[in-house]
């Protein structure tokens, strides 16, 4: 006979494999085998150059992690395959208790099992000189004002209070597990579906497509973003306040949103997200002075970096190739490259602080740096994260789930009115699938507000 | 900063609490106990007063945020986690005694915070990458976890010295306390993953950080599972210490000897 109201774990009856793939030993043992795995994954560095793992290991020993995969291998096929496990061992587990859980859960009718009850009813017993009738009409509003509405039960002369509470949060172990696979979906959805990347643009440049990484192809964004300007504050410290982008959205060549783009505050257009992630100058224009040989005479003449100037006077044009912030110990220098009406190609260095440099013997002026100005360039991460949303809801799920399976139980409590000659013996008990230290006292303290009920 | 000077004082006065305590165990005396508690409670006003102040004095500063922003904050909040759990342990579950291993561990935070040289006290201004509401949420759950793993990790200890055979209870409450610590836990690091995505786009990319508290989520869920397969008592208090070690790793190894996005804590 099925055991109706057992607040135990009804026997498994299954097949060896089955048994095998559901049990609480395989889930151990993928937990240790997970954690160790994943020291060993922050013990050697992952994914960097196979340089670096070889004057770091040498040859033999990178072969080795190589072909274990132990170099990627949070993504490595036998990672996968014990996480895969872990969900199988989760999943199986769940359904194989479910249904024996699910009819304790919900029940068909509320029912005690009184034989049960009345074999143990507990130790916490009260006296009284007035029969079950009169004690149980006393007893009643202070049992059912501790415990709420109470159930009754009649077994030949003995009536049976009782109170059923918490068989939802025999579900909270399920509803955990669940959310574990609700992570894994998230981590599906995120490599089917996303795409992180990250671009950096300079301040006026246009982005439609961006690389995505280790391919070849480019994702359309099916819109462009403009950074207008890119900002970084600092305290007074010199401690970074603010990284920001102010950015405009364009489609179909017209702008529709302007706004911006700072750490913690990313930009979603749609279902792309823009996060602000570096910064970083890069020279935009180099300001030179061309001073006449002989006069002195100074005409200024921009280059915009790495584009092409015309000389005056039809002399040629020159263009800019590399900025150094200090040559030879001389301070800042520019590379040009100064091409004749000819097409003679000529290599010069440029100083700021030096004019012995910057002299070509064919030109009628020598050249000397005044300025080189600096624009910024943002680093954006760009990403599609379907993932988000699973995550939120597992972690949700999880949480709600640890605070049920560990804080709430299925309690039973009792009273059991016995006729004891004229008068009547009570006893006080209960019955709870978890934290027994809790509902010892519960009972503890029913007890004690029933022992200073005056009932004559 | 007076907040730090409080503070400093805080510290001292835990570890006088922790000489009551002991000398209460040693001497058996209930006057003892009841000075330890006193102390205790004493010092855990002063030390909540202090990371109000801290906040309050972030403000006159003109940078106003929650104390969570540095490693010296993190660890002042960790030691007030560790006295709130403490507590729970002393006065629910009547365990006279728990301070003696509990209360260690908030001094030993405090001190190294106080009077490590590396450590700075200073209040910093927030970095672009802490201005977020989700650091609030981040750093309370997961210090009230790692206060419960080392207040775990106290009785645990307490466990294995204890010779008298009535130790049941003593196990149940380490139970607990670890349950109470696991579920801060996940919420620390659910609270992290999406604020990482938030702040940089992924919700997990294996970094050394986010690595290291899921090993330590294992290892305590593996002791959740083998408690079910009937493991209790000295197994679990092993375990428990074990597990603290992970948390410690966590916190501090990963700072010192792996690099990886969390590297602004120092």
């Amino acid at each position: 006979m099925k055991p109706e109201n057992s607040l135990s774990a009804p026997p498994e009856k299954k097949q060896p494999f089955w048994k095998s793939l559901a049990s609480v030993n395989l889930t151990i043992f993928l937990l240790i085998f997970l954690a160790v795995s994943s020291i060993v994954g922050t013990l050697i560095p992952q994914n960097e150059p196979p340089a670096m793992y070889v004057q770091r290991y040498g040859y033999g020993t990178y072969q080795l992690l190589d072909s274990l995969s132990l170099l990627d291998l949070y993504h490595s096929g036998w990672f996968r395959l014990l996480l895969l496990l872990l969900a199988l061992n989760l999943i199986v587990c769940t359904t194989d208790r479910l249904r024996h859980v699910w009819d304790i859960v919900f029940p068909k009718e509320k029912r005690l099992n009184e034989n049960a009850v009345l074999a143990s009813p507990g130790t916490r017993a009260l006296k009284y000189k007035a029969n079950p009738s009169v004690v149980k009409a006393a007893l009643l509003p202070i049992l059912s004002g501790k415990l709420g509405d109470l159930n009754e039960t009649t077994a030949g002369s003995t009536t049976i209070l009782w109170r059923e509470k918490g068989r939802l949060s025999r579900l909270g172990v399920y509803v955990v597990h669940l959310s574990v696979v609700i992570f894994y979906i998230a981590g599906i959805a995120s490599s089917l579906g996303g795409f992180m990347t990250s671009i950096n643009l300079p301040e006026g440049a246009v982005v439609e497509q961006v690389p995505l990484p280790n391919t070849n192809v480019g994702y359309n964004l099916g819109f462009a973003l403009r950074v207008d300007k890119f900002e970084a504050q600092f305290y007074p410290t010199g401690e970074p306040r603010d990284y920001r982008s102010d950015i405009t959205i364009i489609e179909n060549g017209k702008p529709v949103l302007n706004g911006n783009i700072r750490v913690n505050r990313p930009l979603t257009y749609r279902g792309i997200t823009f996060y602000q992630a570096s910064y970083g100058r890069f020279p935009k224009t180099i300001e030179l002075n061309l001073v006449d040989k002989t006069s002195g005479k100074i005409i200024p003449l921009s280059v915009p970096f790495g584009q092409e100037a015309i000389l005056p006077d039809g002399l040629g044009t020159l263009r800019s190739l590399r900025v150094e912030p200090n040559v030879m110990d001389m301070g800042p220098a520019v590379q040009m490259l100064l091409t004749s009406p000819e097409g003679g190609q000529t290599d010069l260095w440029i100083f700021k602080n030096n004019p012995d440099f910057g002299r070509v013997k064919k030109l009628p002026y020598r050249f000397l740096v005044t300025e080189v100005r600096e624009g910024f360039y943002t680093g954006l991460q760009v990403a599609k994260e379907p993932g988000i949303l699973f995550v939120w809801a597992g972690s949700i799920l999880m949480v709600l789930g640890i605070a049920v399976t560990f804080f709430m139980s299925h309690r039973k409590i009792w009273a059991v009115l016995e006729k004891k000659g004229e008068g009547t013996t009570v006893t006080i008990g209960g019955q709870t699938n978890k934290n027994k230290l809790g509902l010892e006292e519960r009972l503890d303290n029913l007890y004690l507000q029933l022992q200073k009920a005056d009932i004559k | 900063m007076l907040s730090s000077k409080i503070l400093a004082v805080v510290t001292f006065s835990y570890l006088a609490a922790v000489i009551f305590y002991l000398s209460a165990l040693i001497f058996k005396t209930k006057i003892g106990q009841r000075i330890a508690s006193v102390v205790t409670i004493g010092t855990f006003v002063a030390h909540t007063a202090a990371i109000i102040l801290r906040w309050v004095e972030s403000h006159n500063l003109g940078i106003g945020h929650a104390p969570f922003a540095n490693f010296y904050e993190s660890l002042v909040f960790f030691a007030w986690a560790i006295i709130l759990i403490h507590f729970i342990a002393e006065y629910k579950y009547k365990l006279a005694h728990a301070g003696v291993f509990t209360v260690p561990f908030a001094f030993l935070g405090l001190a190294y915070a106080s009077f490590s040289p590396t450590i700075s006290s200073r209040i910093e201004p927030l970095v672009p990458a802490l201005q977020s509401n989700w650091l609030i949420a981040h750093v309370i759950t997961c210090f009230i976890g790692y206060g419960a793993f080392a207040v775990s990790c106290g009785l645990s200890i307490a466990y294995l010295f204890k010779r008298s055979d009535d130790k049941k209870d003593l196990d149940t409450l380490n139970y607990r306390v670890i349950v109470f610590g696991f579920l801060f836990l996940t919420a620390g690091i659910a609270t992290g993953s999406i604020w990482a995505h938030s702040a940089w786009g992924a919700y997990w990319q294996w970094d050394p950080k986010e690595t290291w508290s899921l090993i330590t989520w294992f290892v305590y869920a593996i002791i959740l599972h083998v408690r079910l397969r009937g493991w209790h008592g000295k197994k679990i208090a092993l375990l428990s210490i074990g597990g603290f070690v992970s948390v410690l790793f966590t916190y501090f190894g990963v700072n010192f000897l792996l690099s990886g996005l969390h590297s602004y804590i120092n």
